[in-house]
Order: structure tokens, then C-alpha cells, then sequence
């Protein structure tokens, strides 16, 4: 079987090699990849257009605007062996409600995925897009795919992206948003499942007064390991990105999170803001946070903080005083740092689905 | 023949596009004290920070002179070396300079000689005697970590060592607890002679207690729709703005 | 102590910039070799153990590749750098004894002036070599040892052999190895277990020879329970050629001491500063790095604490600021290798002008590092949207309970800032130095006076080309 042999999610400036950061390499074997055989697309909407998205339509050269793939070499490959893919385009004006949802299951006869996605939203439209990754049973599934988002002037999208595949599966996504003047786009990804996720989110601010809301949570537990690159490059004016990263690690596993705020020069007026949040439940945990800004323009705000380890001791306490042991308070406040993410996911069934998951993994540890 | 300070005609300033003073007429002659009261919006805190040279706000039509000198041609710090004073609403808070350091540089700045610092010492310490505050708050850092009573009580003591000609105040006592307004109140009387003026912008008539106030404005919508004197602060009191309308 | 600022040009950049002749009693041939490093080796009387010692990192040099990442070092050119220049004089104790030109070197860089006023100890290095070493003498008599590498390694063989090049050692990249292989100069100190050193020793090196590089090499030793404030300073005039300044800083922070090490960096324009200090700290110890970055075209500085001993601590202080034509890459590492250790690291980077200013940390804490502290803090002004300011923090936790905590901030003078200081009758051109001043205060007020002012005049020198 063939096997992977590069480095994915490289850093934007590369650093000291010692740090382990610059960049992850990849040497996974490569399954051979079959169909897909399960129709994905749970919850439609008879006002978008939703069709099947395939490398021979040139129908969107926004695709190419898009810069999506945990590197080159695997966006080609999800390119050559794409077998499920859909274009979800909502039309101008038109202001969605309802989410829709496409939910992806691996099991025995779908062993392997690899999904490309494109999510266009014309001029002033508004839509909702959950796309979730489950896996029935422990074979070895393989998840690659790449999701893009391209929002027109004023249209707001908003994509959630929820992985909850098993203990053997690999997860390699990559999310690419494009976002014009006056659009607005919110991720919201929730990263719980899978021996080894790696994820990428690259967003462009291209328009002035563009927006992008990240919204992500994580759960390391067993063995698994985590990298993640998310960037956010403001270019037009007084653009305005928002990272929000809430995690927790427990037992032996590893995590690596990079995030950066790029500020191209031109991009007057521009606010960004990160913030990374880890609770620390077991001593043989590894954390790498990278928090990056970049600035090439005087006339910015940038913000980033990371807080590792410890828990907030005034909430803690607060607890404690309404007679909750030490422990249950600690699970509590992990849930509740999940909770704004959380509230972001428009579908109950899996909203309950991930709050159960989270606090049965909680309540495991110790 | 009252020297006339403060002259404002046909004032129409705008923000962002957006017209807040709709010709406005205001004059404030030396000695004396004025009060400008009105509905939250109406365009008091635009008013002052416009006089003192604010560069977000556009001036669309009108004057304003100060001793006879057009100001609007004149650059924020120019118009405090004439003699003009703002106390802020909301003092800026700028790490790394202490608050000797910038009364200082004030004070040498708009006097334009050098500082006796023997005598500069001397002056701050009994200034700040004079308004209850800790000698400490000298050598700390302009309004980093102050309570909001705290940043006011700063904002008087500049204006009590710089000793402007004409001292604005922007809700002075919002956040001060009752012997904070006692204490700032007092010192505005101290500062005020037959030779300076102030004019103040506040919702509570405590800091007025004890000053002689010798004119009332209520600003409504942009504009001074009536002028009173002192007696008119106890009508808003008993019937507030609305009836005025 | 306000100057005006005309005043405050005319004197002090023609100070910094003052060129001697070209003397020297040797000077070494251009470029890199095994016979240059000989050369070096007998010339400076080495024992046997250094020339091996030098040959093996030449060795590693010529094996190792420049770094992959941070700033271009294309124009450097070993083949063109002269590593070796010893001054026309032997090492004195008096000034008096010092040439003309040198000695007047110093006295306008105010060095023997502070030495009487504020200083328990002076190192003055001239090119390759220290031209004056002094130690007050009741520090003599409590065992302090201050005095230049080359007598320490004569004197205190046995210690020097024990800790030289052990910290940094020349595997650990391109440029230490070049040092292992032509270092010459610095200062060797200790100090023995209690004796607290109240007045801070200072080492100053000074490059006058165009196309040349400084090597010199710092070996300080804090014994248990002792305390010392080192301050070393630096600078060389401007050249129309590349300098290089390749040194290396060693600190051995024993159980229970404190060592403060000061720095105000202000090399010339075309000077290429590759320093590596780092520091290793007992129980209970105490490392305080202070740095004030402004000179130099390249700068890569990034002093690292390993915190070895239980309850040890780092705090790291830093202003940099970048100007035209300046990339300056600094930051601080902490490594936290034992329970209960904790750091601070503080930095505030201004750029202008095209200036290229770039924050590069990290902390790491091992596995059995469990109830460590960290928190930093970056700030980035930028005063124009020609230069360019990035941050580069990694945090690698491999324990669960710990509290680690990281901010950084960019941004501009804030308008509110400048109108409300105008509204206070300052001009905006003052306003704004008086902003930037306040924005490096928190490192200015951790440097002795005199140095507080240096910087402050540093920091107005800077500012000049923004105001009118």
C-alpha cells in the first residue's frame, strides 16, 4: 500500500526546528478509495441548488480563488479521488432559516471518504450548512476532504463541522472561505473522535468590512492526536476575524494548534482577535499552542491570548460553594467553556449527541 | 464691559455624516460660570470636545472664537496653550507616563518656560492635598487601574495646575461617591476667579452647590432651545426636559 | 535630564559613530580556515585543549547549515569577515595606561565616568581583546573573580574548562560553532556562595575595525546564595561593510542566587548581531534577563533560561526597536525543566520606517515540570504601514498542572491617546514620543539610571526621523 511521505499544515513563518511546529508529517498509508456509497444529504432545502460537485465542472472559478488542502499534495489528491462532493449554492436574496445537513457515516461498505464541498452563497444570502463525520464501528476508516466557503457581497454563511469518526479512523479536512465586502462567515468545528485529526482552516478577508467568526472546540482523550492550522489573512479594510478555540486533553493524548492573524498591508481599520482556552486533565498530555500575528499594516488591532492548565478559580469556587465537589465542578466548567460553540450547531439531535459524548468522556477521567 | 471669552454662532457640527449640532449659539464671558444641561444625546460631550479641536467632528456652518481668535483653525494643543481646558468623561488611560510626568510636560508646554521643579513638587503636593488624593497617584501611571472617580479627581487636579483660562467640564462627577463631589466641587471653586470661567456639563447638581452660577443652558437636539439663570437647574430637577420639547 | 532634542543628535549619534584608525598590533587574514583558526589559537597563547577545542568546532561549523528560518543572512560572507584583531596595546588597570585613541573612545562613551560614579567593576574590549579590566578591591578581597577570558583561562583553568562552552555548546547551530572555533575577549566572573555583589559589574565591547568580527565570550558564575547585576553594552561605528558580532553569553545561576543581566544593544547600521546567551538555573535561582535592542541591520537574540532546580525563575524584560533598514528578530525561551519553576517574560517592539521587528519565543515545560507559571506578554507598536511587526510565541506543555498564560497585542498610537495629550497643550509630535517613551517604560525603569536615560535617548533618536 502506498504511503503518505510530506509535511502538511505548514506554519506561515516558519520558526526554531526544535518546537516540533513548523510543520506535521503525514506518512499514513493510503487506502485504495472507493465509492461512497450512502446518500449523505439529510436535510435539504428545496430553494438551494445543491448538486453533485465534480473536478470536470469549470462551472466555478471561484474554486480556484480558494485556497483549500492541508498542502498542495493533498489537494490534488482530494481532486483525483474525490467520491462525494456537493456545490451548495444559495441564491441572492434568498435568506435561509433552516440548516442543512449532510452527514457523513464510515462504516464496512463506506471505508473510505474523501468529500469536496463547495458552499456558494450569492449577493445577500443567508444560509446554515452542518456537514458531520460519524463512524459506526472500529474499522480503520480514512476521512480526506476539503470543504469551501465563498460568500458573495452581504451574504452571510454560516458552516458547521462536526467530527465524531472512531478510535482507528484518520480525519485529514481542510476548510477554505473566501469572504467578500460586507459577508460574513461563521466556522463553528467540533473535533471529538479519530486516532489522528488533521485540520486546516484558512479564511481570506478579502472585501472591506468582511467578517469571519471561528468557533471551535476539541476533545483529546486516549491516544489521539490533534493539529490543527487555522488562519485568518485580513486584506480588506477594516475587516474583522475572530478565532475562539476551546480544548481539553486527558489521558495520553496530543495536540497542536496552530493560529495565526495576518495583516496585509491595506487592510486600514482591521481587528482581530484570538483566543485559546486548554484545561489539562491528565499528566501525560502534550500541548503545542502557536499563536501567530502578522502585521504588514500600522493601522490594525491585533489580539491574540492563549491560558493553558489551569481552570478559572472564581467560577470553581462559586461552585464548590453551591456544594459541588472539587471534581464535578472541574467537569462543569470544562462543559460550560464548550457550551458558546455548542449553541452555534442548529441541529438538536447532534447538539445532544456531542454533550453526551463529551460528558461521558468526562466523567471517565479520573 | 464683560471681556468676552467664549463666542459660538450658528454652530453646525456633524459626525460620520450624521448632523448632532444644529446651530448652536453659546457665549461664555471671563468670570463667569455657565452650566449646560440637556437629555443624554443631545450633543453636550460633541459641543466641548469640538471646542477643543476633536478631529472627528466636522464643522458644517458657524464660528467659534475664543478672545476674539477663530479656533477652528487652530490645532487641539494650540487651543490649550490659548487658555482652553477639557476635563473628560472618560480620561484616557496611557501606561508608562506617570502623572507628575504629563502635568509636567503640560505645564512647560503651555507655559512655554521651564518648570522650577522645587517649586512644580511644592505646587502638586499641596494641589493634591487640597482634593484628598494620595501623594502616591503622583508616580503612577495616567489613569491605568483608576476608578472612574479616581481618573476625575486626576482630571481636576490638571486643571487646577494648569489654571486655564476657560475650564470645561464633562460630567466631572459622574462616578464620584458624595465626598468625592464635595471635594471636586470645592476645588472647582477654588480654581474659579473674576479672572477664568468655566462652563460644565453635569446631571447632578451637588458639584454645583457651592459655585454661583451665572447662566443655564439646556441643549436639546442639537441646538440651545432655553437660557436661564441659576433657578432654571431647580425646574429640569422637579420637571426634567421632556416638557420643554 | 530633558535635552532638547538637536542637542541630543549632534552628540550622541557622532558619538557612537566615531571611527579610530586602523591600528593593531595583529590582525588576522579574511575568511574562515583551518590556518586562520591556528593562527588565532597561538596567537592568543592558548593551552592545548582550547586549540583542540576550536579546531572541532570549525569542524561543525563548516558541517552545519545556516537556519531555516528566520531572517536572510545571504550577505554574509565569511570569506570577507576578519575574525581576529588584536588592539595595539597589552590589557591595563588604569586608564592612564590606555592609548590616546582608545581610552578616548571610552571616556565619550562615558565608561570610566560611570565607573567612578556607579560601577563595582569595568571590562573594556577593543576589537578582539580587553584593553582594561578593573575590580574594586574590597570585591577582590570577598573572592569575587572579574576579569577578561583569556587571564581566566590562565588563572582558573579548571573552572573555565569545567563550564566553558557546556551551556552553548557548538552543536546547537552555525554560529556558536563559529565562535567555538574564533572566540577571543569577554569577561570571566565569580562570585563566591553569600557575597552579594550591590554594584553592578559592566562589560562594554566596542568594535572600531571595518569588516571585522567580535567574538567575545561571557562566563558568569553565581555561587549559592549570591547575587550580582551584570551590565554589558556595545556598540561600533557605522561602516559601508558588514560587521559581525557572533558572542556568546554563559550564566550559571547556582542554588538560592539571583544574577541580573542588562544589556543595551546599539550596534551600527551594518553590523550582523548572531548572539546566543543562555543561562541555567539551580533551586531557588534567579535569572533576570533586561535588553534594550536598537542597533545592528540584522539581529537574531534570543536569550534562553533553563530552569534545572525546583522553585527556579526567569524573568525576561525586552524593548526593541526597528528602524529603516533594520530586521530585528528577538525574543526569549524559557525551558521549564523541574516542579514548581515559573517566568515572566515581558517585551514591548516598536517599528518604523520599513523596520522589521519580529517577537520569537518559547516555553516548554517536561513532563516532570508539574506546577510550573508562565506568562508573557507582547506588545507591538507600529508607527507607520511601511514596517512590519510579527510574533512568533510556541508553548509545548507536557504536564497537566500547570498555569501558563501568553498575550500579545499590536497595534498604533491610539487617536483618543494623542488628542487628550494634545488637549494638555503638547504638540502631537511630542505627544507621540512621549506615548512611545511611556510604551518602553515598564524595560527603562528596570535599567539603572544612567542606562534609563540612554535608552530614553535611544528612543528619541529613533523617533527623530518621524518627526518633522
Amino acid at each position: 500500500m502506498k504511503k503518505y511521505n510530506t509535511i502538511v499544515n505548514p506554519i506561515p513563518v516558519q520558526t526554531w526546528n526544535w518546537l516540533g511546529v513548523n510543520g506535521t508529517k503525514l506518512e499514513n498509508e493510503i487506502p485504495a478509495i472507493g465509492t461512497y456509497k450512502k446518500q449523505p444529504l439529510k436535510i435539504s432545502n428545496s430553494a438551494v441548488s445543491i448538486t453533485k460537485l465534480d473536478q470536470q465542472n469549470q462551472k466555478y472559478p471561484v474554486l480556484n480563488e480558494l485556497n483549500a488542502g492541508l498542502n498542495e499534495e493533498l489537494q490534488e489528491f482530494v481532486q483525483a479521488n474525490q467520491n462525494s462532493g456537493f456545490c451548495i449554492e444559495i441564491a441572492a436574496d434568498d435568506q435561509l432559516k433552516e440548516p442543512m445537513l449532510l452527514q457523513y457515516e464510515l462504516d464496512d461498505q463506506d471505508k473510505t471518504l474523501v468529500d469536496h464541498h463547495l458552499i456558494l452563497a450569492h449577493k445577500n444570502s443567508e444560509a446554515t450548512i452542518v456537514i458531520g463525520y460519524q463512524s459506526t464501528d472500529e474499522s480503520k476508516g480514512f476521512h480526506n476532504g476539503i470543504t469551501q466557503v465563498y460568500a458573495e457581497q452581504g451574504a452571510i454563511v454560516h458552516l458547521v463541522k462536526v467530527q465524531m469518526l472512531s478510535d482507528q479512523d484518520i480525519h485529514l479536512d481542510a476548510i477554505g472561505v473566501f469572504v467578500e465586502s460586507d459577508a460574513q462567515v461563521d466556522i463553528t468545528t467540533v473535533e471529538l473522535g479519530a486516532a489522528q485529526t488533521i485540520t486546516s482552516c484558512k479564511t481570506n478577508l478579502a472585501g472591506d468590512n468582511s467578517v469571519v467568526q471561528v468557533q471551535s472546540i476539541y476533545f483529546g482523550d486516549k491516544e489521539r492526536k490533534l493539529d490543527m492550522n487555522y488562519v485568518v489573512s485580513h486584506q480588506g479594510k477594516k475587516s474583522i476575524g475572530t478565532m475562539e478555540i476551546h480544548g481539553a486533553l486527558m489521558d495520553k493524548s496530543q495536540k497542536t494548534f496552530r493560529g495565526t492573524l495576518d495583516f496585509l498591508k491595506g487592510s486600514r481599520g482591521a481587528v482581530g482577535n484570538e483566543a485559546e482556552e486548554i484545561v489539562l486533565l491528565s499528566p501525560n498530555v502534550r500541548n503545542r499552542s502557536v499563536p501567530l500575528m502578522l502585521s504588514g499594516e500600522s493601522d490594525v488591532e491585533g489580539h491574540h491570548a492563549v491560558s493553558i492548565g489551569k481552570m478559572d478559580e472564581d467560577k470553581l469556587f462559586y461552585l464548590m460553594s453551591r456544594g459541588l465537589s472539587l471534581s464535578d465542578a472541574e467537569k462543569l466548567v470544562v462543559e460550560a467553556s464548550f457550551q458558546p460553540a455548542l449553541d452555534k450547531i442548529p441541529v438538536p439531535e447532534i447538539k445532544t449527541q456531542i454533550s453526551t459524548y463529551i460528558r461521558r468522556r468526562l466523567s471517565d477521567a479520573e | 464691559m464683560a471681556e468676552k471669552f467664549l463666542e459660538i454662532r450658528g454652530l453646525h457640527a456633524a459626525i460620520d455624516g450624521k448632523e448632532i449640532l444644529k446651530g448652536l449659539d453659546l457665549q461664555v464671558n471671563k468670570g463667569e460660570i455657565h452650566v449646560i444641561l440637556g437629555p443624554n444625546g443631545s450633543g453636550k460631550s460633541t459641543l466641548m470636545n469640538l471646542i477643543m479641536g476633536h478631529p472627528k467632528y466636522e464643522i458644517t456652518a458657524g464660528s467659534i472664537a475664543f478672545e476674539g481668535e477663530d479656533l477652528t483653525t487652530l490645532k487641539t494643543y494650540e487651543r490649550a496653550r490659548r487658555g482652553l481646558f477639557l476635563s473628560f468623561q472618560n480620561p484616557e488611560e496611557i501606561p508608562g507616563i506617570t502623572v507628575e510626568n504629563l502635568l509636567r510636560t503640560a505645564k512647560k508646554s503651555i507655559d512655554g518656560e521651564n518648570i522650577k521643579i522645587m517649586a512644580f513638587k511644592k505646587s502638586l503636593e499641596k494641589t493634591m492635598a487640597t482634593l484628598k488624593m494620595d501623594e502616591s497617584y503622583a508616580s503612577r501611571y495616567m489613569n491605568v487601574g483608576f476608578s472612574g472617580g479616581e481618573k476625575k479627581r486626576n482630571e481636576i487636579l490638571q486643571m487646577m495646575m494648569i489654571n486655564p483660562k476657560l475650564a470645561m467640564l464633562d460630567e466631572t462627577d459622574s462616578g464620584l461617591d458624595v465626598d468625592a463631589v464635595q471635594i471636586v466641587s470645592a476645588g472647582v471653586k477654588h480654581f474659579h476667579t473674576k479672572e477664568n470661567s468655566c462652563l460644565i456639563i453635569t446631571h447632578n447638581t451637588k458639584i454645583l452647590e457651592h459655585l454661583k452660577v451665572d447662566h443655564v443652558h439646556i441643549l436639546m437636539d442639537g441646538k440651545i432651545i432655553k437660557h436661564g439663570d441659576a433657578a432654571l437647574i431647580d425646574e429640569i430637577s422637579e420637571n426634567g426636559f421632556l416638557h420643554l420639547k | 535630564m530633558d535635552k532638547k532634542k538637536t542637542f541630543v543628535e549632534d552628540i550622541e549619534r557622532s558619538l557612537y559613530d566615531i571611527k579610530n584608525e586602523d591600528r593593531y598590533s595583529y590582525k588576522a587574514n579574511q575568511g574562515l580556515t583551518e590556518d586562520i583558526v591556528r593562527a588565532i589559537s597561538k596567537e592568543k597563547n592558548d593551552p592545548d585543549w582550547m586549540l583542540d577545542f576550536r579546531l572541532r568546532s570549525l569542524e561543525v561549523y563548516n558541517n552545519t547549515a545556516l537556519p531555516s528560518w528566520g531572517p536572510a543572512l545571504d550577505e554574509l560572507d565569511m570569506d570577507h569577515i576578519v575574525t581576529y584583531v588584536r588592539p595595539d596595546t597589552t590589557m591595563k588597570g588604569d586608564w592612564k595606561e590606555v592609548p590616546e585613541d582608545i581610552k578616548n573612545t571610552f571616556d565619550r562613551l562615558g565608561i570610566p565616568q560611570a565607573e567612578k560614579e556607579s560601577l563595582a567593576g569595568v571590562g573594556a574590549q577593543y576589537d578582539s581583546e580587553v584593553v582594561y579590566h578593573s575590580i574594586k578591591e574590597d570585591l577582590v578581597k570577598q573572592g569575587v573573580v572579574y576579569t577578561d577570558m583569556e587571564s581566566a583561562l590562565r588563572d582558573y583553568e579548571s573552572m573555565v574548562k569545567e563550564y566553558f562552552m557546556q551551556l552553548v555548546t557548538p552543536k546547537d547551530h552555525k554560529f556558536v560553532a563559529l565562535h567555538g572555533a574564533v572566540w577571543s575577549g569577554g569577561s570571566f566572573v565569580y562570585v563566591p556562595p553569600g557575597v552579594h555583589v550591590d554594584i553592578p559589574l559592566q562589560s562594554y565591547f566596542r568594535l572600531n575595525s571595518p569588516g571585522a568580527g567580535q567574538f567575545e565570550h561571557t562566563l558568569i558564575i553565581v555561587d549559592k546564595e549570591a547575587s550580582l547585576h551584570f551590565i554589558e553594552g556595545c556598540s561600533a561605528p557605522k561602516y559601508n561593510v558588514t560587521n559581525l558580532h557572533a558572542g556568546c553569553v554563559e550564566l550559571y545561576v547556582k542554588e538560592g542566587a539571583r544574577l541580573r543581566y542588562s544589556t543595551i544593544e546599539n550596534w551600527s547600521r551594518n553590523m550582523l548581531n548572531l548572539n546566543t546567551k543562555r543561562a541555567l538555573v539551580d533551586k531557588d535561582g534567579l535569572i533576570e534577563w533586561v535588553s534594550g535592542s536598537f542597533g545592528s541591520k540584522i539581529s537574531m537574540l534570543y536569550p534562553r533560561s533553563i530552569l534545572r532546580g525546583e522553585h527556579a525563575r526567569a524573568e525576561f524584560t525586552g524593548v526593541t526597536f526597528a528602524a529603516k533598514g533594520q530586521t530585528l528578530d528577538t525574543g526569549a525561551a524559557v525551558i521549564h525543566a523541574a516542579p514548581y519553576t515559573s517566568s515572566n517574560i515581558s517585551t514591548r517592539s516598536i517599528s518604523k520606517d520599513g523596520g522589521v521587528v519580529v517577537y520569537r519565543g518559547a516555553i516548554k515545560v517536561a513532563p516532570n515540570a508539574h506546577h510550573s507559571k508562565s506568562s508573557v506578554n507582547c506588545e507591538s507598536l507600529m508607527l507607520d504601514d511601511i514596517s512590519r511587526s510579527d510574533t512568533l510565541p510556541v508553548m509545548d506543555i507536557l504536564n497537566d498542572e500547570v498555569d501558563i498564560g501568553h498575550e500579545a497585542k499590536i497595534g498604533r498610537i491610539s487617536d483618543e491617546a494623542i488628542f487628550y495629550l494634545m488637549s494638555r497643550g503638547i504638540s502631537e509630535e511630542e505627544a507621540k514620543a512621549m506615548i512611545v517613551r511611556g510604551f518602553v517604560e515598564p524595560i527603562a525603569k528596570e535599567l539603572p539610571l544612567e542606562y534609563a536615560v540612554e535608552m530614553n535617548n535611544l528612543v528619541n533618536l529613533e523617533l527623530e526621523g518621524t518627526m518633522g
